[in-house]
């Protein structure tokens, strides 16, 4: 079990690092950094709420009526998570175009107040949501008893490790220009919104709150189930394994949203995310191209309208 | 820049590859239970007027493998075989007598597996997902002891205990008590339904941890009439046409 703790515990807390680095590395880069312990004070906030989240679903909500309440609290933050992940790509898409080498220095306009509480908000849902999966996580591992996962070395182990993994990260990224820094780590966020709202609408279809007119549109299990428990039903059921491990569908499920029997509305939500994501990418991007031009056209004819003869 | 996208792959590698094998990885409502899910929509196509039982058929047909893996193929040969002869009556009576068997296979493996609280407080979810949907055939006829079942279900939660975390509110088990309630539960289901013993084939030992959380995946049913299934694409199509008209406009 202490091993499983400590994978849990070093997958939840990089994936949560992973986004505030983010962050907290733009406001270092644009010498803002005296509101990174904001970004961290909502991070703790959310480690104390995953708490709060874990005392419900262990303490209160514990009669058959409340008992399936742990899947719509799921459901809602990871969409959520998938809508802010999608907001941070445009913030990101829109800085990345406006940075350039040297200028950086030169950016701390760009951070608002509103910027700012935004930033504290995504650290806090980030961290929300992984501690919550943490929880849940754990309460499977411990057969229940939550508390047991976090005694012994796993969790702590698994915690400092990702925390000296990201470090390492973000430490060498320094010496990255923010925009190329944006790009690669933008387009893992993507990545990541993306299968965050395949999982919800995928959840959604199996509580049937939602329909399908295709539940499943092909069913590979035999070549590459999605979960290790697929792998040992499908062994189960057929007495043959599948040619692949869970293991590999696992994680191709959460980098790009892989199912191994897909719904039509997962795929059509999985390619439209990126077709919509791309689309208003480029016409924002053609918005500030055609602002810039504006602006250059105004300060070219500016001098012009202020030579008149009113200027005293 | 190379070398930073090739520690970004790798730690993005790391993160996800080390999903660690965790049983209860499912996205299934607890106090849901497939079988009595299906039951509950043939009950809707049986009683329409005339009974639709090559839907009712489609419908059994996605729990068939399920019914036949943890209770024996013959129970599947009496709901099909009732169909079949188009006897509407009877394929609800065989229906009932199946969902009773589920409870018992789920009480049956908490029993086994008492203390694994998370797992039986599951199992004992859809032990109760299945009585309500028997309840109003129960309720009908005895009231009362519809009240009795109920209750007993909720003693046998009490008695499964609570680990509570980190010290808050921790209670202990008490597994004569859900040894009580299982037997009475059990056992006043068999007038209502009909029931000698709870023995149609057999009962797999899956029918644990992995059953709690494997989901019943193998739905290729889907009912075409019904709006709701048709929504969540039609939603979808409308989001990424009126963007893609949007960025029709925004280039011209």
């Amino acid at each position: 079990m202490e091993i499983q703790a400590l994978l849990i515990t070093f997958r939840e807390v990089l994936e949560a690092l992973l986004i505030i680095g983010i962050i907290t590395t733009y406001l270092k880069r644009t010498e803002n950094s005296k509101y990174s312990k904001y970004v961290w004070l909502g991070a703790g906030l959310a480690v104390l709420a995953s708490v709060g989240v874990a005392m419900l679903f262990q303490v209160v909500f514990t009669s058959f009526a409340a008992m399936g309440s742990e899947i719509y609290l799921k459901v809602s933050i990871m969409f959520a998570s998938s809508l802010l992940l999608t907001q941070m790509v445009f913030w990101m898409a829109k800085h990345s175009k406006n940075l350039k080498g040297k200028m950086e220095g030169k950016m701390g306009e760009l951070v608002t107040t509103g910027n700012i509480i935004g930033m504290v908000i995504h650290s806090f849902l980030v961290v929300l949501r992984e501690g919550v999966e943490t929880v849940f996580f754990f309460a499977a591992i411990t057969g229940g008893d939550i508390g047991k996962g976090f005694e012994g070395w796993g969790a702590i182990t698994g915690a400092v490790i990702a925390a000296t993994v990201s470090y390492a990260f973000f430490k060498g990224t320094m010496r990255v220009p923010l925009k190329s820094f944006f790009k690669v780590t933008g387009a893992f966020i993507v990545m990541i919104a993306a299968g965050l709202l395949v999982q919800g609408i995928s959840m959604l279809q199996d509580i049937e709150i939602i329909g399908s007119v295709m539940p499943h549109v092909y069913d590979i299990t035999w070549l590459l189930p999605e979960h290790p428990i697929d792998y040992a039903h499908f062994l189960r059921d057929t007495g043959t394994a599948p040619i692949f491990s869970g293991d590999i569908g696992i994680f191709l499920k959460a980098l790009f949203g892989y199912s191994s029997m897909p719904s039509i509305e997962e795929i059509v939500g999985y390619i439209g995310y990126f077709i919509v994501i791309y689309l208003l990418v480029k016409a924002n991007n053609n918005d500030s191209v055609k602002q810039m031009e504006a602006q250059q056209k105004m300060q070219t004819s500016y001098p012009k309208q202020v030579a008149g003869p009113n200027i005293k | 820049m190379k070398k930073i996208s090739l520690l970004s792959i790798i730690i993005i590698l790391l993160t996800f590859s080390v999903q660690p094998h965790v049983s209860a990885y499912t996205y299934g409502d607890p106090s849901k239970e497939k079988i009595a899910q299906v039951y509950e929509k043939m009950l809707t196509k049986l009683n329409q007027s005339p009974p639709n039982f090559e839907e009712a058929e489609a419908l059994y047909n996605t729990v068939k493998e399920e019914v036949d893996m943890h209770m024996g193929e013959e129970a599947s040969k009496l709901v099909l075989n009732a169909i079949e002869n188009e006897d509407k009556e009877a394929t609800i009576e065989h229906m009932q007598k199946l969902l009773a068997f589920n409870i018992s296979r789920r009480l049956n493996a908490i029993e086994k597996n008492f203390n694994n609280y998370d797992t039986s407080k599951k199992l004992l979810a859809k032990g109760f997902a299945t009585y309500k949907t028997l309840s109003p055939a129960v309720s009908d006829e005895y009231p009362e002891l519809d009240k009795k079942i109920k209750d007993h279900f909720d003693l046998a939660l009490e008695s499964l205990g609570n680990p509570g975390l980190f010290g808050v509110g921790e209670k202990e088990s008490d597994k004569e008590q859900f040894l009580t309630s299982k037997s009475f539960i059990l056992d006043n289901l068999k007038k209502p339904f009909n029931i000698e013993e709870y023995r149609i084939g057999h009962f797999t030992e899956s029918a644990t941890e992995d059953d709690s959380a494997g989901q019943v995946k193998n739905d290729g049913y889907t009912d075409f009439s019904d709006l709701k299934n048709w929504l969540p694409l039609l939603f979808l199509g409308a989001i990424i046409m009126v963007v893609v008209l949007y960025f029709l406009r925004k280039r011209k």
